[in-house]
């Protein structure tokens, strides 16, 4: 890698090898186990990082918390049909 | 074809995920519960369709998906409009302890005012914790797709959180944007 892809913090160095969808990737759980170390070095040397990580995980807690709360109280009459359907030829729309 | 006792079951157990999932796609309760229900339907007059042992939860969401657009459709031939219910979004804050009644109902006017598309791919993998992979055999689209669909719209869903927040307040944020720019300043 050219020394000009450094910036003066040297985090430029890992962000031209890291793409903001790794750092997406890492919060889903999905990030290639092998850059791990790297974004986890990025989260504790550069609070800009942890603040951006911090955001996004926010993000995704107020979704969860936005559309599944109460979710589980299925009403009855919408388990009904499936259990109808049990042992017998469902109907046709 | 009619269901075994355990099919039943393993239906059932995927109803609250369902209710989440459209929840998050319509933006109000009654349309949710209308678009499980349409999609319970589908789901138990095709079901000899389901491919046993293959992911059910992914085939659920692809019904209720297909079930979503096919009724927006319907609603965009129809010239209505849907908007999302104050009401029930004041209600469903209130017993938050880590959010507060103006944070939620500001997080839902901003996700409701994103594109379908944005909307599916946030609720599936940040929600309901789909892989990428499986996000992209629902959505039939490569992984690669599915990435950067995702990143875009969390971009965007913090863009509009933000919006109104950002008249008031006048602090730097170097990466609300992204960190795109310093990507490629130094790629």
């Amino acid at each position: 890698m050219p020394d000009d892809a450094l910036n003066s913090d040297g985090q430029g160095a890992v962000l031209s090898i890291l793409t903001i969808n790794d750092l997406h990737a890492y919060i889903d759980g999905e990030l290639d186990a092998e850059l791990v170390p790297d974004v986890e070095g990025m989260l504790d040397e550069d609070p800009r990082v942890a603040r951006w990580a911090a955001a996004y995980r926010h993000q995704i807690a107020c979704m969860r918390r936005a559309f599944a709360k109460g979710a589980d109280d299925v009403p009855q009459r919408r388990r009904e049909p499936v259990r109808a359907a049990v042992g017998r030829e469902p109907d046709i729309e | 074809m009619a269901l075994s006792e355990q099919q039943a079951n393993e239906i059932e157990d995927m109803i609250p995920a369902m209710r989440r999932f459209a929840r998050g796609l319509t933006g109000r309760e009654d349309l949710a519960d209308d678009l499980v229900q349409d999609a319970l339907t589908k789901v138990l007059s095709n079901y000899d369709r389901f491919e046993q042992g293959t992911n059910l939860k992914a085939w659920l969401f692809r019904i209720v998906r297909n079930t979503h657009i096919d009724e927006m459709r319907k609603v965009q031939r129809r010239g209505a409009h849907v908007d999302v219910d104050d009401e029930e979004v004041v209600q469903i804050g209130v017993a938050g302890s880590q959010f507060s009644n103006v944070e939620m109902l500001e997080f839902r006017r901003a996700f409701a005012k994103l594109s379908e598309e944005d909307r599916e791919v946030l609720l599936l993998i940040g929600m309901e914790g789909l892989t990428y992979d499986e996000a992209s055999e629902m959505i039939d689209v490569p992984v690669g797709t599915v990435k950067s669909r995702l990143s875009r719209a969390r971009d965007r869903l913090r863009a509009a959180i933000e919006a109104p927040i950002r008249r008031n307040v006048m602090e730097r944020r170097p990466y609300s944007s992204g960190m795109r720019g310093v990507e490629r300043a130094h790629a």
